[in-house]
């Protein structure tokens, strides 16, 4: 569809998706590229959540082929999918998501913990990602007293302690106000080119689309391309 | 306001479904109001039938004249006691002296001389051939009206005239002194009512009462955050009980139906309890029927007020963002729970007898439901060691599992209260069925050894009825008189024909055979032999040579040749026939005890039977609703990270852990408690062994069930919000 500024990460080709009720997609083509950002817009219920799910290899699409960093998705087995995921792709929930019970550095460890990192490895770059996305951790604060723009941030570094290729962010200003919105926002948008990996941002809200370098929608159950227009003010 | 609370109410119905954890809580809830309502359904049916036997008990009663002298004298009667298998009952001896005076309850009409009315179950244990020709001839059954129970054993006889003896009968104007607990009948031989609430509370009611408590609880987390968005909406506590009401209603309106529908069969006629001996009297059922109703509105509206009343006040949630549950630290069951575990111990010390069985009931029940929440404490202060150590080793699931533990201990005591419970139930069963079985088991070993080739008969008649008693006994069959010396019980004095005298081992002409305790005969050791030497003095002759001094210690033996077993219904045939209207023929040391220890130790099996069923699905119920809740706060990270082995490690630190501290901690706890039955009756430790492994089982069933179903709702989590 467009031009892809580093090596491809994500391509969907000829995907289609079955949701019950209706076909959606009506076999999409989409490439993003490590470097690179995408924002998918729509009305609620047009289907971003399913394309997510498709790009997460969580929901087998009807047709077509997803590739995530060079491999078909769902040519492989489940097991080695589960672990290309594990290897390749971070994600950002809308409401983060996080362990209440844990501190920030314990939620970002944990992701690294899980993927396979040794202890060392997994709490300090917890911490150093915290650190530099400006979440405190010195008094080792419980995860719950954070403000809502702090656990994003967290759940950013927690999708990024994995040195994911491919970065998926599911409404992720979706419950902070503006102030909030913004500063994660341009922090998420800044990561393709800091952290060399591709992002897919599912938004309703233009004024976050708009700092993608690429936009599409989802309208009448189509991928459609927006007009180009980067806003990163 | 009224549309506001209906709307409420309709919310929380659809919630009681869509809910977190929603559908466990909406079955388990109407799972423990069905259990709730059999429970109080029981207690009423058994409060009915205790009645029903204490009023007929009442109603066969005869009215001694020596006690209302005013009175005529209608009839005569005399008491004697039985057994059969080992189940003890009595029987009536009855003669009419005023033909018009109404026979007995449940008789049509009075047993003609050497006749004989039994009742139905023990017409149906015993046979007609059996008990039908014991007593004399058999005339008939006794109608429910004239017993107790539909299961009780009870026989009216009249004496043959060549038996009947006036003299040792007692002078009655007819039947029925209200008021009174009968003089014969089942209630004397089985346990009575106290004994049965205490063991129905602890074995039945309480089970399903932790149910309810844990069902009311399920998916609390996500609840409670509700209850905080319902007052942050501004609703008040009327509205927030509308809510919870609504969320309530179905599930128990539900058990509340299923309940009734269990019952309904002891309405419709005689319900044979499985397991027991004993049947619910459809007449004692229908007696309550109003109560039977009025106990299920009450179930109905009680649950929902429990419900309502388990649910926090509104100001121990503030924030309806999702937040970890800062329990506050309760040090109360502390205070409770030692000093309950020493008094109980030591009940029989400290109590007066009368009260000792309730009060060990209520301290176990105080005890009991204070340990789950002692254990939470000890578990939720090992959560920051544990999560402190996850940490340090780069173990996700430890470190997962100890914050959670730290955070909420009350979701751990939830957890493991059932289980507490569960073993609690299973050690002082095990006790008390150990304890009674122990009791009655000499008399089984004896049973066992000779069985029905020695048979004690009483009473020791003249000589005349001897001389006809053992003429009239089959060949093969000897009789001996036998007296214990009153003076010194090691010492007995046997008399007997030589052919009798020399079955036992006895030589027929000597004076005095002393004879040590091993040498004497098997049957006479298993007769008088229990403890030290027993010197056996012979006497020639015939059964009326027993010395007169040996006076009511004497009694009769049958042997038969060769250790021959004997058939004890033809032996009391004769008995009743030519010895005496009202003799007793038993075998040596079965005093009719065995058979009730037996019926006692079944209800005991049943009820923990029960009470350990339903304490499994309350922690079961615990543990899917809190590994559910479990996998889907883990499900972002491992769905991303393929770290399905958290699972495991935190079913094995939250679950097992806990489960298995409560296993060893319900097993000691209870073993030092049963220390009042267990002085009375030696219990082997080790007996407790197969309890503590099957409780330990249980915990790795509940550790395995929690990760399984973490790992379902994990794998079925889907990101949404987009």
């Amino acid at each position: 569809m467009d031009e892809v500024v580093g090596p491809p990460v994500l391509e969907l080709d000829g995907v289609s998706c079955r949701v019950p009720g209706r076909d959606l997609f009506a076999g999409a083509e989409l490439s993003l590229g490590a470097g690179e950002s995408v924002a998918v817009t729509g009305a609620s219920g047009s289907g971003k959540s399913t394309l997510l799910m498709c790009v997460l290899g969580m929901a087998e699409p009807a047709a077509g082929t997803v590739r995530v960093a060079g491999a078909d998705l769902y040519g492989m087995p489940e097991r080695r999918r589960v672990r290309h995921r594990r290897d390749h792709v971070g994600m950002v929930f809308q409401f983060g998501e996080l362990l209440p019970e844990l501190t920030p550095v314990e939620n970002v460890a944990l992701a690294g913990l899980l993927g396979g990192q040794g202890r060392a490895d997994a709490y300090g770059e917890a911490k150093s990602l915290l650190d530099e996305l400006g979440v405190p951790t010195g008094s080792s604060p419980a995860t719950d007293t954070l403000s809502g723009g702090e656990r994003q941030r967290t759940a950013v570094a927690r999708a990024l302690i994995n040195k994911p290729s491919l970065l998926l962010a599911d409404e992720p200003t979706g419950s902070l106000d503006q102030e909030h919105r913004d500063s994660v926002a341009e922090l998420l948008f800044s990561l393709p080119r800091s952290r060399d990996c591709a992002l897919l941002l599912v938004t309703h809200d233009p004024a976050v689309a708009r700092r993608a370098d690429r936009q599409v929608a989802i309208a009448e159950g189509t991928l459609l391309p927006v007009a180009a227009s980067k806003d990163r003010a | 306001m009224k549309g506001l609370l209906q709307h409420l109410l309709r919310i929380g119905v659809t919630s009681a479904r869509r809910g977190e954890a929603g559908r466990i809580r909406f079955w388990s809830l109407a799972l423990a109001t069905a259990l709730l309502g059999l429970a109080a359904t029981g207690l009423v049916l058994a409060q009915a039938s205790f009645d029903g036997r204490v009023e007929r008990s009442a109603e066969r009663s005869p009215r001694l004249v020596a006690a209302h002298p005013g009175e005529k004298a209608g009839a005569l009667v005399k008491w004697s006691i039985a057994s059969h298998e080992g189940m003890p009952y009595d029987i009536t001896h009855v003669e009419p002296l005023d033909e018009e005076l109404a026979p007995p309850p449940g008789l049509p009409r009075w047993p003609e001389p050497g006749e004989a009315f039994v009742s139905p179950a023990l017409l149906e244990a015993a046979g007609r051939d059996g008990v039908g020709r014991e007593y004399g001839y058999f005339a008939g059954v006794i109608g429910d009206e004239g017993l107790e129970s539909p299961s009780e054993y009870f026989v009216y006889a009249r004496p043959s005239t060549q038996m009947l003896d006036r003299s040792e009968m007692m002078k009655i104007s007819g039947f029925g002194e209200p008021g009174t607990a009968g003089i014969a009948g089942e209630h004397a031989h089985f346990f009575g009512s106290g004994e049965f609430y205490s063991v129905y509370a602890g074995l039945f009611v309480l089970p399903a009462v932790v149910l309810l408590v844990v069902a009311a609880r399920t998916g609390a987390v996500s609840r409670d955050r509700r209850t905080a968005l319902l007052t942050a909406l501004g609703a008040g506590a009327v509205a927030r009980c509308c809510f919870t009401v609504g969320e309530a209603a179905v599930p128990v309106l539900i058990g509340v139906g299923v309940s009734a529908l269990a019952a309904s069969p002891v309405l419709m006629g005689d319900f044979a309890l499985p397991g027991v001996s004993s049947t619910v009297s459809a007449v004692d059922a229908r007696e309550s029927l109003s109560l039977l109703v009025l106990v299920h509105v009450v179930l109905l509206l009680g649950t929902v007020v429990a419900v309502v009343l388990l649910q926090p006040k509104a100001r121990a949630a503030r924030s309806t963002r999702p937040t970890t549950v800062r329990a506050r630290r309760r040090t109360w069951p502390l205070w409770v729970f030692l000093p309950a575990l020493l008094f109980t111990a030591r009940i029989a010390d400290l109590a007066p007898p009368e009260l000792t069985v309730p009060l060990y009931a209520a301290g176990c029940l105080v005890t009991l439901a204070a340990l789950p929440a002692i254990v939470g404490m000890a578990v939720g202060a090992l959560g920051p060691l544990l999560a402190r150590i996850g940490r340090r080793l780069g173990n996700p699931g430890l470190l997962v599992s100890g914050r959670r533990m730290a955070a909420g201990p009350r979701a751990v005591t939830r957890l493991i209260a059932a289980l507490v419970i569960a073993i609690a139930l299973a050690v002082q069963a095990q006790v008390w069925a150990g304890a009674m079985t122990e009791a009655g088991q000499a008399a089984k070993d004896s049973r066992d050894r000779v069985g029905t080739s020695v048979l004690r008969i009483q009473p020791y008649a003249s000589k005349e009825r001897l001389r006809a008693f053992e003429e009239a006994l089959p060949s093969g069959v000897h009789a001996l008189a036998a007296a214990v010396s009153a003076k010194d019980g090691a010492r007995v004095a046997v008399a007997g024909r030589c052919p009798a005298l020399r079955e036992v081992g006895l030589s027929c002409g000597t004076r005095e055979a002393p004879a040590s305790r091993v040498s004497a005969d098997r049957r006479l050791r298993e007769a008088f032999g229990y403890s030290g030497k027993l010197a056996v003095t012979a006497e020639r002759g015939g059964l009326g040579r027993l010395p007169e001094e040996s006076g009511n210690l004497r009694s009769l033996l049958v042997v038969g040749t060769d250790g021959a077993q004997l058939s004890m219904t033809e032996v009391s045939r004769i008995a009743h026939r030519e010895l005496d209207m009202a003799a007793t023929v038993q075998q040596v040391n079965n005093y009719g005890s065995v058979g009730r220890l037996d019926i006692a130790v079944d209800w005991l099996r049943l009820m923990s039977l029960l009470g350990v069923g339903v304490i499994a699905l309350a922690a079961g119920t615990g543990a899917l609703a809190e590994f559910l809740r479990f996998g889907r706060d883990l499900a972002p990270v491992t769905v991303l990270s393929a770290g399905q082995g958290v699972f495991r490690a935190a079913a094995v630190w939250s679950l097992l852990l806990p489960a298995v501290l409560a296993s060893f901690a319900g097993v000691l706890v209870s073993w030092w408690l049963s220390a009042s039955v267990r002085s009375v009756a030696e219990t082997d430790p080790w007996s407790m062994a197969p309890t503590t492994v099957g409780a330990l089982v249980c915990s790795g069933g509940l550790a395995v069930w929690g990760m399984v179903t973490a790992v379902r709702e994990a794998e079925r989590w889907r990101p949404s919000g987009a």
